[in-house]
């Protein structure tokens, strides 16, 4: 019987031309099609964050992981791990200025789901899981060192603020994508300026610098929060570029 | 379906790029011509809400340019765009229908038929930085139609295509323009000739003429001479006189100028074309009889 119909429906094709279709756009457009919505939008840019972020987060845990195995807590081992915090910084921030450095804002603006709301959707991405790699971090640390959880939070987070201040204060202020080269010198000087005060201040993790620490954290803190601030801003428009009427 | 721009200016430090623009455009294709540094990429990025006007507004049926569905209405193609490295022409259209707001299922649908249609349907998978300048073109034509947009804006949509490939732009263009506000900028008098049903032509980020092209033409008809004259009757039409076109012949030259009378004995009076009229405005900076 199914054999029967395919082959009348063969031979009717055999028989007759299709007509040409006639208003078949209008007929498309009276179609309502379901629209991704927010959520969808939000979720598929999960897959376009670029794989070294996941891999350079997921080795920064495993390492830390397999070095409380087989290693004593000690200040250098929390040194060791401030120092490459800023690493993930640098990635983090690369991915969500990525727009900028590859010339896509222009079309990203113009687009239903804008520039800001792509920036804003990568920094929600990335943010969680900065936070996830560092809450799991400090999860595993739990007990094994003197420090409590806010100390030890406030020492690996610092180097980590600092890279996201001078990141972003050279990508706000840079126009070219040459900015992220000074972001990845940026990465290095805090990795430098981290083993500096280690080796220089030998009691730099001990109570006696605590204020220190404390006053750093916040005020990084608050400058990065405003540098974000100005490159949310900076999505919103597209810079004039005087060149176009010269 | 109504593109309103009311008053639209944009103003950068003592540059007016832009200068108090009112239009209305409805289904059809719009040529903007005008001269490097007129002000139509200003204009048509204030259009697509990339730029934020100094004053003025823009609005489709009554939606406001930074609405989120203003932009659900809108294609566009930038003079310049860049892509990320590792995409290929296919991941890229994906990778935009998803910021257009297709579900997946369309997104893929969508991508496939465009690259069918703008002849990338082989290089589907390749990497886009293989491609060459009229690939990635016809690729940025192809994201602009993604979500079918109602408003189609090309700022210079045929830069780095060969003549075949003009043509076959052209053709779509025109097919597109019956259900659609098209508005295209090109310094390529040819193709706004061809395709746009309305000419805007524009100076000192001012519309200085809008019409069809034969009421544009109309300034000048009647105006266009051509003459074969010696070189001591050349300079003096150089000097005097907007030039169009200059040949050089065996003992004499021809020149093809704009006057408001013959200019010389031999002069004859020809039909005027849009290249004609583009050029008297916008040679040697619109020199003028």
């Amino acid at each position: 019987m199914r054999n029967n119909l395919k082959d009348l429906k063969r031979e009717l094709k055999a028989a007759f031309e299709a007509p040409t279709p006639t208003r078949k756009n209008e007929f498309i457009n009276q179609l309502n099609d379901p629209k991704a919505r927010q959520i969808d939008f939000f979720i598929s840019q999960i897959g376009y964050i670029r794989k070294r972020v996941w891999i350079l987060s997921s080795l920064l845990f495993l390492g830390t992981l397999a070095g409380l195995y087989f290693y004593k807590v000690s200040t250098s081992f929390v040194w060791v791990l401030s120092s490459v915090l800023p690493f993930i910084a640098l990635v983090s921030i690369s991915e969500i200025v990525r727009s900028i450095t590859y010339n896509m804002e222009e079309l990203e603006m113009s687009c239903k789901y804008n520039l800001l709301e792509i920036s804003l959707a990568r920094l929600g991405i990335l943010g969680i899981t900065n936070f996830t790699v560092l809450i799991g971090i400090l999860l595993v640390f739990n007990g094994k060192t003197d420090f409590g959880w806010i100390r030890l939070g406030i020492y690996l987070i610092t180097p980590y603020l600092l890279n996201c201040y001078g990141s972003l204060f050279a990508i706000n202020r840079l126009k070219s994508r040459e900015a992220m080269y000074i972001c990845g010198g940026v990465t290095a000087l805090v990795c430098i300026l981290s083993t500096l005060l280690k080796v220089g201040i030998n009691d730099i993790y001990t109570e006696r610098y605590l204020l220190f620490w404390g006053l750093t954290f916040i005020v990084l803190a608050v400058l990065s929060a405003k540098e974000i601030v100005k490159l949310i801003r900076r999505t919103e428009e597209l810079e004039w570029n005087s060149s176009l009427t010269a | 379906m109504e593109l309103v721009i009311d008053r639209l200016t944009k103003q950068y430090k003592n540059k007016i790029a832009v200068d108090r623009i009112s239009l209305t455009l409805k289904e059809g294709v719009y040529g903007l011509l005008g001269a490097n540094g007129s002000g139509k990429t200003s204009l048509m990025r204030m259009i697509c809400g990339v730029l934020k006007p100094t004053s003025g507004e823009v609005k489709f049926n009554g939606i406001d340019v930074s609405e989120e569905e203003y932009r659900d209405s809108l294609g566009y193609l930038p003079q310049n765009f860049g892509y990320y490295p590792e995409f290929s022409a296919y991941d890229f259209l994906l990778y935009l229908a998803s910021l257009k707001g297709l579900t997946k299922h369309q997104a893929k649908l969508k991508a496939t038929e465009l690259l069918e249609l703008v002849g990338l349907s082989e290089s589907a998978k390749k990497k886009i930085k293989t491609f060459s300048g009229g690939m990635k073109q016809r690729l940025g034509i192809a994201q602009a139609m993604l979500n079918d947009p109602k408003i189609l804006v090309l700022d210079e949509p045929t830069a780095g295509l060969d003549p075949n490939e003009r043509i076959r732009f052209r053709n779509l263009i025109s097919r597109l323009g019956k259900d659609k506000i098209v508005l295209l900028s090109t310094h390529i008098v040819s193709d706004v000739e061809y395709i746009a049903s309305t000419i805007l032509m524009m100076k000192d980020g001012q519309i200085i003429h809008k019409g069809r092209l034969d009421e544009i033409i109309g300034v000048i008809e009647g105006k266009v001479f051509e003459c074969s004259v010696d070189s001591k009757r050349v300079n003096y039409l150089i000097d005097n006189y907007p030039i169009i076109n200059i040949r050089e012949e065996s003992d004499k030259t021809f020149l093809r100028l704009v006057a408001e009378k013959p200019p010389c004995e031999t002069a004859v009076t020809v039909p005027a074309v849009l290249e004609d009229l583009y050029l008297y405005y916008f040679n040697e900076g619109g020199k003028k009889s």
